[in-house]
């Protein structure tokens, strides 16, 4: 099978650009894919790549979903995957919607055409997220959504890594072509590590939007008046929704200490810094999807403090996760939270040892079996 | 999770009872054999079924597949049969109906 594979793909530092690569290569490693064509994003500075990666689309860009499409002319791939969320294309909501489009002109030059959408407008709060000033704003906006949501719907299978999402497509837009499938963890990362001595907090991520520190750094300065030797390690760089988050966030909470900003990641340090951490946050007010950073946090049997927010708390326990729960924005309630792991490492690892068993129980390339059956399935159809 | 394995007809059929889990499937891995000329997994006393689960299957399904060997699932009870349905397998799966 000729497979292309729609993804932000790195060395662009785009969202989902983790899942598209680890997903380009366990797909790349299947023996019923004996050629994979990436369609990725643009380069601000063009490198040296293989030819089969194509950088045919620009995040921003209203042209997206033609240039994917003349690319797919061009190419007549078999069978195609999309790995999106609803920002994937831009910014801005034009160029975002418009790009949505691909998946359904796709489908209309007749190959068979799954789209993974990793977030719903409908689950969005789109306020926290950046994409909306005032309500009216915001409610344009999702009635936009909902629109390009149905032609999203236009591939021929929509997977989703929510039941919650599934329903929401199967009951509001009477889909008949969504399912759910699990996210994966990106590799099996052998032998769970132990915890280290350091009891060092990591947050992991592209900070601004709905993953916001202000919380979490308040809460961390109680922890460090009660026990000096905490630590707090800020992974990751600014959204590309809220430049120049982090660097306000350290001129007003510069004084805290304990805290450390190591900036991007690059993919061979990410096992570094999750097994140097004790336990990792989450610091998100709002949530887009299933969280990358909680199956992270599981392969390296970690052990999770989150919000008790909407979807959430859903996939951790829909996924077999388990994690110390605080009250969403309330600084004293994530204290307590993270003192009671701290304070307790029998309790934080067996915590970790619970969501390493759920994270390597499905691996990546299980969920790529997943996707090649249903592709299988739509190409006999097709030829029928 | 409690296996029982018979032969029917040269058919071996293990039937299944309990959680089908992320905790259960690592030793139900090395419990299940896909040996010729088919295998049934009979799953009347499997209630609960998560993610790993259901990978669970569908690496069984291939393994099947590439050994060209028969599998049928039995006695799909409704909280398994919503899932498979949810998650897109029901119609994928070599289900007996």
């Amino acid at each position: 099978m000729h497979l292309a594979f729609i993804t932000p793909f790195p060395p662009s530092q785009g969202t989902l650009v983790e899942y598209g690569a680890h997903m380009a290569r366990v797909l790349a490693a299947k023996p019923e894919v004996s050629r994979l064509s990436i369609l990725a994003d643009q380069l601000e500075r063009p490198v040296e790549e293989p030819d089969h990666i194509h950088r045919v689309w620009r995040f921003g860009s209203a042209a997206n979903a033609l240039q994917i499409t003349q690319t797919l002319r061009r190419l007549r791939p078999d069978a195609v995957i999309f790995n999106l969320q609803f920002a994937t294309f831009g910014g801005q909501p034009l160029p975002a919607a418009l790009g949505l489009l691909s998946p359904g002109l796709a489908r209309l030059q007749g190959i068979p055409t799954i789209t993974l959408l990793h977030n719903l407008f409908e689950t969005v709060d789109l306020n926290q997220a950046g994409y909306a000033g005032n309500p009216l704003k915001e409610r344009v906006l999702r009635l936009g959504g909902e629109a390009f949501t149905r032609l999203l719907l236009g591939s021929h299978l929509v997977a989703t890594t929510m039941p919650t999402y599934v329903e929401i497509l199967r009951q509001k837009y009477r889909a008949k072509n969504a399912f759910l499938a699990p996210h994966g963890a990106f590799e099996d990362p052998g032998p769970p590590p132990p915890l280290p001595a350091a009891k060092r907090v990591l947050a992991f991520g592209k900070f601004g939007t709905y993953k916001r520190l202000e919380t979490l750094l308040e809460a961390h300065q109680m922890v460090v008046a009660r026990d000096p030797a905490a630590e707090l390690v800020v992974a990751g760089t600014n959204s590309p929704n809220a430049p120049g988050y982090l660097e306000g966030l350290r001129a007003v909470y510069g004084e805290i200490p304990g805290v450390s900003y190591t900036g991007y990641v690059p993919e061979e340090e990410v096992a570094r810094v999750f097994t140097e951490a004790y336990l990792v946050a989450f610091p998100y007010t709002a949530t887009t999807g299933s969280s990358g950073v909680l199956h992270q946090a599981g392969q390296f049997a970690r052990p999770a403090v989150m919000p008790r927010i909407g979807d959430l708390a859903e996939l951790v326990e829909a996924e077999g996760y388990q994690a110390e729960f605080f009250h969403p924005g309330d600084a004293a309630s994530l204290a307590g939270a993270l003192d009671r792991l701290l304070a307790d490492p029998e309790r934080a690892w067996q915590m970790g040892l619970n969501n390493y068993r759920a994270s390597v129980g499905v691996l990546l390339e299980d969920v790529a079996d997943w996707y090649l059956l249903h592709l299988e399935r739509l190409g006999r159809k097709h030829a029928s | 999770m409690q296996v029982e394995r018979y032969e029917d007809q040269g058919t071996t059929v293990y039937k299944m009872q309990g959680r089908l889990d992320a905790h259960q499937v690592p030793a139900l891995k090395s419990l299940i054999e896909v040996v010729p000329p088919g295998i049934v997994l009979d799953l009347a006393g499997v209630n609960f079924i998560d993610s790993t689960g259901l990978a669970f299957l569908v690496g069984v399904n291939k393994r099947a597949r590439e050994s060209k060997i028969g599998l049928k699932l039995r006695n799909l009870q409704d909280p398994v049969r919503l899932i498979l349905e949810m998650v897109g397998l029901y119609d994928i799966l070599p289900i007996e109906r």
